[in-house]
């Protein structure tokens, strides 16, 4: 089992310099100590316009930093937005390259096509063309980075023949992943023989559903390069020696995103497309609309909050069903203190990390 | 907007075949729009301005045509739209039975023009038109649960509740404004940016009033069960 951090830098209103100043100096010191205490991912989102959810629009900038701070870490994007009006595909292959050449091999690619009216409708996105596009990304990207002659003519973009530079340290390339949100995506995951970045909560009993049809098929995958087989989820972190209080802690920590989440403009909601069939939403598919709407609902099942012998009971049934990597979210927007994120992260790597490594 | 008196709420479900329901959405511009909400609602980023059109041909009150100007919102975690303005057209009776049963209640007119390659509506607020219709499939158009303002004994309430719609077929093309004017309950309201239309057909149910939310409280404190 492999753990990382992941990384949507919220900041707390008001959204002034300092406040955005202060969430990425701590991402940094906490991706530092998480380097140090020997987890093995930093993820960083790619988000625009999203106010106070998330201000990481530069991820490739963010995962930079932390790529010269840290020296064992593998630093990941979760994920580039593969849409051609947000990121060129070109732009994506040569930034990816000197990512990997400046973190001396520990780049991992995350691609996704954005879930929110707010970002494709700010780029003047066509949402029925995303899941076209990103296909053909994740088909072009491994082929970029080859460093051979490389032209292309296609739904979303075109080019003639170019060599695209550099090229990255990882052969064949850095591992490629997609986020899973809805259901069906860790299929087009499979096929094309990437990983599956969990970034939505499911249950233990979605998430072993989705991960033995997974095995399943990318058995059976035509894949876009090196198969990257892996199946990573999504969770939040808060550990503490007293059980109650990191309940409270980190129960409000958790609540504050899932609400904030709630609170994007989703694109099925602005803009009715078979293409996005579901809101993609966390919050609310944790709270169903069976009872009031007032009605509070506990947190989920498999929520790594608690003291250390509670968290390490959670990650073995996220263990037992078959994954291959957590990756936690510490804070949001800054509702923990940076210390208390740190201690937390602190024990972590001391009580529960060492129950899951051989 | 006066808002209805919910003196008699429907106690079942309408279902109302070969309806006709018309969506045109547009973005917000000029501020964030959270001052066309009470405390009890958060805005969207953006706020998006719905203009929701129905024709019912036939229902147990005789045929009615209504508009809507909708805002986008959550209450809690859920997606909702806030109704700002409502337009019925319809006899009198009919008129009076939506705003008993459902809240739903204003002055008419409401205009429905359909061509083949257009469909245009109006009301008080809005002169609105959907171009260049291409089919989609009739699992794409989602519509979202409204919280339309009513009086009810005490006090003012939002009457929750989502009309249902099941398309025979559904059309989506561009919007087009020809002429707006804010609603009394949303001064400053400026649909700019053009995102969607869509006109469908098919059966509309009219679900009962299940919730009243208290527009001064978040939904968690301020939700009564009718």
């Amino acid at each position: 089992m492999r753990f990382g951090i992941f990384f949507e830098l919220s900041v707390p209103a008001p959204f002034d310099g300092a406040a955005e100043r202060l969430v990425y100096a701590n991402a940094l010191e906490q991706a530092e100590l998480a380097d140090h205490l020997g987890l093995d991912w930093i993820w960083a989102v790619e988000h625009h316009f999203l106010e106070g959810y998330s201000h990481c629009s530069s991820p490739e900038v963010f995962l930079t930093a932390v790529a010269a701070r840290t020296e064992q870490i593998r630093v990941g994007h979760g994920a580039v937005v593969c849409v051609p009006e947000m990121n060129h595909p070109v732009r994506v292959a040569e930034r990816a390259a000197a990512l990997d050449i400046i973190s001396g091999g520990r780049l991992e690619v995350g691609t996704a096509r954005s879930s929110t009216w707010t970002e494709l409708g700010g780029f003047g996105v066509d949402p029925d063309l995303t899941k076209q596009t990103w296909d053909e990304y994740v088909h072009v990207l491994p082929r970029m980075w080859s460093g051979e002659p490389f032209a292309w003519e296609g739904i979303g973009w075109r080019m003639p023949e170019r060599r695209v530079l550099p090229t990255p340290v990882q052969r064949p390339h850095p591992p490629l992943w997609v986020t899973v949100t809805t259901p069906g995506t860790e299929l087009d995951a499979a096929d094309r023989g990437i990983g599956c970045l969990g970034v939505a909560a499911v249950s233990f009993a979605e998430q072993e559903r989705r991960t033995a049809e997974y095995r399943r098929r990318i058995e059976l995958c035509d894949p876009v390069g090196g198969v990257n087989n892996r199946v990573t989820t999504q969770n939040f972190l808060y550990c503490h020696e007293d059980l109650d209080h990191a309940a409270a802690v980190g129960g409000a920590m958790a609540a504050d995103f899932n609400l904030a989440n709630s609170h994007l403009l989703w694109t099925r909601e602005a803009y009715p497309t078979s293409a996005y069939q579901s809101l993609g939403n966390q919050a609310t598919q944790q709270t169903k609309e069976t009872g009031a709407p007032g009605e509070r609902k506990p947190l989920p099942e498999g929520i790594a909050i608690g003291d250390p012998a509670r968290i390490v009971e959670q990650i073995r049934r996220w263990e037992s069903v078959g994954i291959d990597g957590i990756n936690f979210m510490l804070n949001t927007m800054e509702k923990v203190p940076q210390e208390a994120v740190l201690d937390s992260l602190r024990l972590f790597a001391a009580e529960v990390m060492p129950k899951f490594r051989s | 907007m006066t808002a209805p008196v919910l003196d008699a709420p429907a106690d079942a479900a309408l279902v109302l075949a070969g309806a006709e329901v018309f969506q045109a959405t547009f973005e917000h511009a000029g501020s964030r729009g959270d001052e066309f909400f009470p405390a009890g609602l958060a805005a969207t980023s953006p706020v998006l301005v719905t203009f929701l059109v129905l024709r019912v041909p036939e229902s147990p009150h005789g045929p009615f045509t209504i508009a809507q100007v909708r805002l986008s919102c959550r209450s809690g975690v859920r997606a909702r739209a806030l109704v700002v303005a409502t337009a019925v057209d319809a006899a009198e009776a009919t008129t009076a039975w939506l705003a008993a049963g459902w809240g739903i209640g204003g002055a008419p007119p409401v205009r429905v023009e359909r061509r083949y390659d257009r469909v245009r509506v109006g009301s008080p607020w809005f002169d609105v038109e959907l171009t260049g219709p291409k089919p989609v499939g009739t699992e794409s158009v989602q519509y979202v649960t409204g919280l339309h303002p009513v009086a009810v004994p005490s006090g003012a309430r939002l009457a929750q509740f989502e009309v249902e719609v099941v398309p025979d077929r559904v059309e989506r093309g561009r919007p087009v404004l020809h002429r707006f004017v804010a609603p009394e309950a949303a001064p400053g309201l400026v649909p700019a940016s053009a995102v969607v239309a869509t006109f469908a057909v098919g059966t509309l149910t009219l679900p009962r009033v299940r919730f009243l939310l208290r527009p001064d409280q978040p939904a968690h404190l301020g939700t009564e069960r009718l």
